[in-house]
């Protein structure tokens, strides 16, 4: 008998065994997929999607937001007439009729038929009273000053998933701030599908996107893209770009670029005019160079607003080279003054050889030329200068009035507002502060990142470029009563290995009021055809721009 | 042994009594639902709507619309410059 009370001892066990293993497999292993399963029976899975910050200029305005839209999905087995459905469909969506009829054909529960639709035609199409057409909520990016700021923005496009991802511009460089986190909930439901007291459990909440507070005034960046478009068809230039800038704290007012792309059709434009070419295009500066070299050879001391050029009688030859004025007018013991104000290149080649190799590239490198300047946008390129020991006479001598040399606008713009800021350079930022979604906002303070030259040597600086405007080759278009710091540029443009004399780059660059500087601002015009020089094309256009900033800051003219 | 026989029947009658209140309770807010239900579709309208104002305060007070609109009334940037410098003495003594 004993065996047998073994073995039923034995069975007995072997069979709890069994239980409890099957137990584990469906408390552990299942545990969380028949929790889900049994949520779904009593209440649905909802995904809670974010809404995306919104982008604001400095004014509060929102200049890229979320607005409510629709996606219009079917079932086509509910449909009984599809023919008419599909005619009526098409009508109000603006979609193929035969794209329509493709998708009810389908023998399925749910097609979508078109997404992004706005509530005027989400109410058109329900008063067609059709069966089995629905609409879900979503939000697309919208932005109510249409294509302003295109290229500082960027565009919201989606990513491998499916979901809303920022490119280029702030919705590229913010774009883990603006987009927010998804979060999950379980809504149940009673019996008639009404949701029951307590019925969301949040398993995850979601957080909203952050909101940019821009620095970029609204009013004078409307201003700005009005004037550039105008001008750069008027001058027959292939491109343009403006960007303005609160010298004291680097803080970016306006920045424009023509031609540019509207942010909600991105994808009917040439990917090249995604990108910001004030952050990412290298051009050579040419004679609004000459500033940051005069400043840094009177800061080292080496000469003074009165200093006499003794190479400046006529075409001086450097390295196997010579180097002419741009008119080939030429002044013996011309003053550094009168340098800046004849946009002399001989003058220049004399400030660049008394500066020397080792401070000039020191000098560069403190004005920010080469590096980053960190501005907070996605895209952002630095040529970079040459090593020391690949720096021959001659590129020395070129530097010193900006040919052979290469910088982004921004860069120029930055080294520029440092005169304007008594010699301290700041950070120049787009976003001044981030409010999250619970309200709270976080400021973004000015940062200074060097000081290139004294305070003292960017007061001379100063009164050298106001000679510059007053009597230089733009004087004609000068605003009366104002004092303003300013220099012209017309640079040759290199190709294949030469400088092609009749395509230019023509800029202008300077900031107003002299004695307390409000902005700093530059002007590039690609390859104007109607004049070459920036005196000409630049310069208006600055003038233009600055006559409207000063009256709308409310600066009046000081009458000398 | 009189004393737990009450206590039973004081537990008891506690016990009838709050459920006689949770049946009570329960009654008056099994249908809370298809208020809720109600009161969250009211939420949701009240959102939309309030968004669609907001899209269309913001296109409404758009500069590229104002500039529109101003043109469209026949508005004019001026474009005399006048510049106000230290006035002449009215008798020049020369």
């Amino acid at each position: 008998m004993t065996w047998r009370y073994r073995f039923t001892f034995i069975a007995i066990v072997f069979l709890f065994a069994v239980v409890i293993v099957r137990l584990f497999y469906w408390q552990v292993v299942k545990a969380q997929e028949l929790s889900q399963l049994g949520q779904l029976q009593y209440g649905t899975a909802v995904t809670l999607f974010p809404q995306r910050g919104e982008i604001k200029t400095s004014d509060g305005f929102p200049i890229a937001t979320d607005r409510i839209s629709y996606l219009v999905f079917a079932n086509p087995k509910e449909i009984k007439n599809k023919g008419e459905a599909a005619v009526l469909l098409s009508s109000a969506l603006g979609v193929d009729k035969a794209s329509i009829s493709a998708q009810l054909a389908l023998d399925k529960f749910w097609v979508p038929l078109a997404t992004g639709v706005e509530s005027k035609t989400k109410d058109e199409i329900n008063n067609f009273d059709l069966p089995g057409i629905g609409f879900e909520q979503q939000y697309t990016r919208f932005y109510p000053e249409a294509s302003m700021a295109a290229q500082l923005l960027g565009f919201v496009g989606k990513d491998e998933f499916g979901n809303d991802k920022g490119y280029f511009g702030l919705e590229g460089y913010y774009n883990r701030l603006l987009q927010g986190k998804v979060g999950t909930a379980v809504q149940i439901h009673d019996a008639f599908g009404k949701p029951i007291l307590a019925s969301i459990s949040q398993q995850s909440a979601q957080i909203d996107g952050s909101s940019l507070i821009l620095s970029i005034n609204r009013p004078i960046q409307f201003l700005v893209e009005r004037v550039l478009k105008e001008n750069v068809e008027k001058y027959g230039a292939t491109s343009g770009m403006i960007g303005i800038m609160d010298p004291k704290t680097g803080e970016i007012l306006a920045m424009a670029s023509y031609p540019s792309f509207d942010p909600r059709d991105y994808q009917d434009y040439s990917e090249t005019l995604y990108k910001n070419p004030f952050i990412t295009d290298t051009y050579e500066p040419g004679s609004t160079f000459k500033p940051l070299v005069m400043s840094a050879a009177m800061d080292a001391n080496l000469v003074t607003p009165t200093t006499k050029c003794t190479i400046c009688s006529g075409p001086v030859p450097v390295g196997g080279y010579l180097i002419h004025t741009w008119d080939d007018k030429y002044f013996k013991d011309t003053t550094m003054t009168e340098v800046i104000q004849h946009s002399d290149n001989t003058g220049m080649v004399f400030v660049a050889q008394k500066l020397g190799l080792d401070r000039m590239i020191s000098y560069l490198n403190k004005f920010g030329i080469g590096d980053l300047t960190g501005i907070d946008l996605q895209g952002e390129v630095a040529p970079g200068l040459k090593p020391k020991d690949q720096w021959y006479a001659v590129d020395l001598a070129t530097t010193g009035f900006g040919q052979g040399i290469s910088v982004t606008p921004i860069e120029l713009l930055d080294a520029i507002a440092a005169i304007a800021n008594n010699g301290q350079r700041m950070e120049p930022h787009i976003v001044t502060a981030v409010e999250d979604s619970n309200g709270n906002l976080v400021k973004i303070p000015p940062k200074i990142v060097d000081s290139p030259i004294s305070p003292e040597t960017a007061k001379v600086m100063t009164e050298i470029m106001v000679n510059a405007v007053d009597k230089g080759e733009a004087s004609w278009t000068k605003l009366d009563g104002y004092r303003i710091a300013g220099k012209t540029g017309t640079a040759s443009i290199p190709v294949n290995g030469h400088y092609d004399p009749t395509k230019t780059i023509a800029s202008f660059v300077g900031f107003a009021p002299a004695d307390n500087p409000k902005f700093a601002m530059i002007v590039v015009l690609n390859k104007p055809t109607a004049s070459i020089y920036g005196a000409e094309t630049a310069a208006p256009i600055f003038f233009e721009i600055a006559k409207d900033i000063l009256s709308y800051y409310g600066i009046p003219p000081s009458g000398q | 042994m009189k004393k737990p026989a009450l206590t039973i029947l004081f537990l008891i009658f506690v016990i009838l009594v709050l459920s006689v209140v949770k049946t009570f309770v329960s009654n008056r807010i099994s249908t809370s639902g298809m208020v809720l239900g109600a009161i969250e579709d009211k939420i949701s309208y009240y959102k939309t709507e309030n968004a669609l104002l907001s899209e269309k305060l913001y296109s409404m007070s758009s500069l590229t619309n104002i500039s529109n609109q101003a043109e469209k009334l026949g508005f004019v940037e001026e474009k005399t410059n006048f510049v106000l410098t230290n006035p002449l003495p009215i008798a020049l003594k020369q």
